[in-house]
């Protein structure tokens, strides 16, 4: 658990401080080649934190723990598919094109609101 | 397969088809008559028309979620779980490479990447628990 939480702190930093040097870099260098690899950095330590949360899950979540955070997820996931698609036609409609920062985003906000009927309905 | 989830999974199947088949019916004339339209006040009717059999998909397959035995339940959980953090990736990425410069591209194109990555968990996930 303390491992995971400095990783997470860590990472946190690492992603901030990216995403400010990819920021003024960019500014510097908007018609550089290499602008795309250093758009993504910030996406690095982001990644490593997705894929060390599965352990974490594993080890160290109970079995009802680990429930209602699939059920969460599952939540979130079949919501941003269905406002994703729905976006998606209403685009073809003429509704301006958003960036795809904003799916995350709305997965966060919709895991958030998962984990908190999965909670009322578990606990 | 208990009788129950012989019965649900028929359900499901029956769903999803008549579900795709609906969709189908209305996505092709929705996207002709507004190409055709372009500027008719009908058209934010039309357009989320075909939101209908895919709720009523999801729905299906939340339906039969919940008749399923413990393992299905559990690899159905874990194929979500694997394209919510791929997709979550994803869109993150390209968020910062659609401020570096790369082209936008329309939130059509996010559920085909979210649906693309619940095939391959649910493969993986079946791979790992079967």
């Amino acid at each position: 658990m303390k491992r995971f939480r400095y990783g997470f702190i860590f990472a946190t930093l690492a992603y901030v401080g990216l995403v400010h040097l990819a920021d003024f870099v960019l500014e510097a260098n908007p018609d550089a080649n290499w602008r795309y690899a250093i758009a993504v950095l910030p996406a690095v330590p982001v990644a490593i934190s997705v894929v060390a949360l599965v352990p974490y899950y594993n080890r160290l979540l109970d079995e009802l723990q680990q429930r209602i955070q699939l059920e969460a997820i599952a939540f979130a996931f079949l919501g941003a598919l269905v406002i994703a698609f729905g976006y998606g036609l209403l685009e073809l409609a003429g509704l301006p094109g958003i960036g795809w920062k904003w799916a995350w985003v709305l997965m966060v906000a919709l895991w958030l609101i998962g984990d908190w009927l999965a909670r009322r309905r578990r606990l | 397969m208990s009788v129950d989830e012989e019965t649900a999974r028929r359900r499901y199947n029956r769903d999803m088809i008549v579900g795709l088949v609906v969709y189908g019916a209305l996505m092709v004339p929705s996207i002709v008559l507004i190409d055709a339209n372009p500027d008719a006040g009908w058209r934010w009717a039309l357009a989320p028309l075909p939101m209908f059999p895919a709720v009523f998909m999801v729905m299906a397959y939340v339906r039969y979620f919940r008749h399923a035995d413990e393992l299905q339940q559990r690899i159905g959980l874990e194929s979500l779980a694997f394209a919510f953090g791929g997709t979550f990736l994803v869109t993150f990425t390209y968020g910062f490479l659609d401020f570096a410069g790369l082209p936008r591209i329309s939130w059509w194109w996010v559920w085909a990447v979210m649906g693309t990555l619940w095939i391959i968990g649910g493969f993986l996930a079946r791979k790992r628990w079967l």
